[in-house]
């Protein structure tokens, strides 16, 4: 059996590749979709699913992050294998804003965690050099709470109703909220 | 090789000036100028408490330096005012040139087209997606 072959079926056997054993592990949510398999795995699995998984799927191709509230954040990283051309999705949510870094596993995680600890203001534990970034911003733009603020400062174009003698509740811009212009 | 989706074009007897295109734009790049006038085309009943009003429009603009050609605009458009269209945006000097009123929106509707293959209308030609009385 090959390993793409092992990594398509949905209840992969435990083979000989380290990769192939930890996809057997019947506490992982496992799925397919877009191509590719997906993992929903615990944020203290974060770290060793990622070594066990590099042997059969060594690239790492992103890594992001989603604010869901508060400190909870989605943390989504791809891994792909250049030989077998498929791929895994492994995701976890944390409830502190915290998860270990992937630098010592994978270069490339180094410049993505780097990207995601300034934009969300997760704390990546064991990333020591965090890649120099450009962004000037005493708050982290990608939270749901970040103020976009050259959205309260420019009139929303669909306030305008053409109707002046029609009594309509007026329309509120989509995603703007009071809170940002005070 | 042309690109079928390289900017959007209008139709300005179909426009309506319902608002929704500018309301759902995600870049906030339409802005629609319109006034409302008695329709007096329409039907006249003895009982109403106003007449009927229709919007003229004024101006359609497009801020081609905001758009980023999601096509929501055409889609959400009730009227088959908004078409893909294959003409080019040139750059412009300044902003105010990549700006398009009326003219230079209705000036692409001979190669603008639906998804599904069926051309737009010409200006002489009678709105498609107007509301038949």
């Amino acid at each position: 059996m090959t390993t793409s072959a092992s990594l398509n079926s949905k209840n992969a056997p435990a083979g000989d590749s380290p990769g192939t054993q930890v996809l057997a592990t019947p506490t992982l949510n496992v799925s397919h979709r877009d191509r590719a398999m997906w993992l929903e795995v615990g944020v203290e699995q974060w770290l060793t699913i990622h070594r066990e998984l590099k042997a059969t799927h060594p690239r790492l191709e992103w890594l992001t992050a989603t604010h869901l509230m508060d400190d909870t954040f989605e943390i989504t990283s791809h891994l792909t294998s250049p030989d077998a051309h498929d791929g895994v999705v492994i995701r976890c949510t944390t409830t502190d804003g915290g998860v270990a870094s992937l630098s010592e596993l994978f270069a490339t995680a180094r410049y993505h965690e780097s990207e995601m600890q300034i934009l969300c203001g997760i704390t990546f534990n064991g990333l020591s050099q965090p890649h120099p970034f450009a962004l000037v911003s005493d708050s982290f733009p990608l939270r749901r709470d970040f103020a976009l603020l050259p959205r309260t400062q420019r009139p929303w174009p669909g306030a305008v109703d053409p109707d002046t003698a029609a009594r309509r509740r007026p329309s509120l811009p989509p995603g703007v909220f009071p809170e940002w212009s005070q | 090789m042309t690109n079928p989706h390289a900017s959007i074009a209008l139709h300005p007897s179909s426009c309506t000036s319902c608002m929704l295109c500018v309301r759902e734009c995600p870049d906030w790049c339409i802005e629609i100028e319109a006034h409302s006038e008695p329709d007096l085309q329409a039907p006249q009943y003895s009982n109403a408490r106003r007449p009927a009003m229709k919007n003229v429009l004024d101006s359609f603009t497009i801020d081609f330096s905001q758009c980023m050609w999601c096509g929501i605009c055409i889609d959400v458009c009730p009227f088959d005012a908004l078409y893909w269209s294959s003409q080019e945006i040139t750059a412009g000097k300044n902003k105010a040139q990549v700006i398009y009123g009326i003219d230079e929106l209705a000036a692409s509707l001979p190669s603008a087209r639906r998804a599904d293959g069926s051309h737009a209308p010409l200006l002489t030609e009678p709105p498609s997606g107007r509301r038949k009385k």
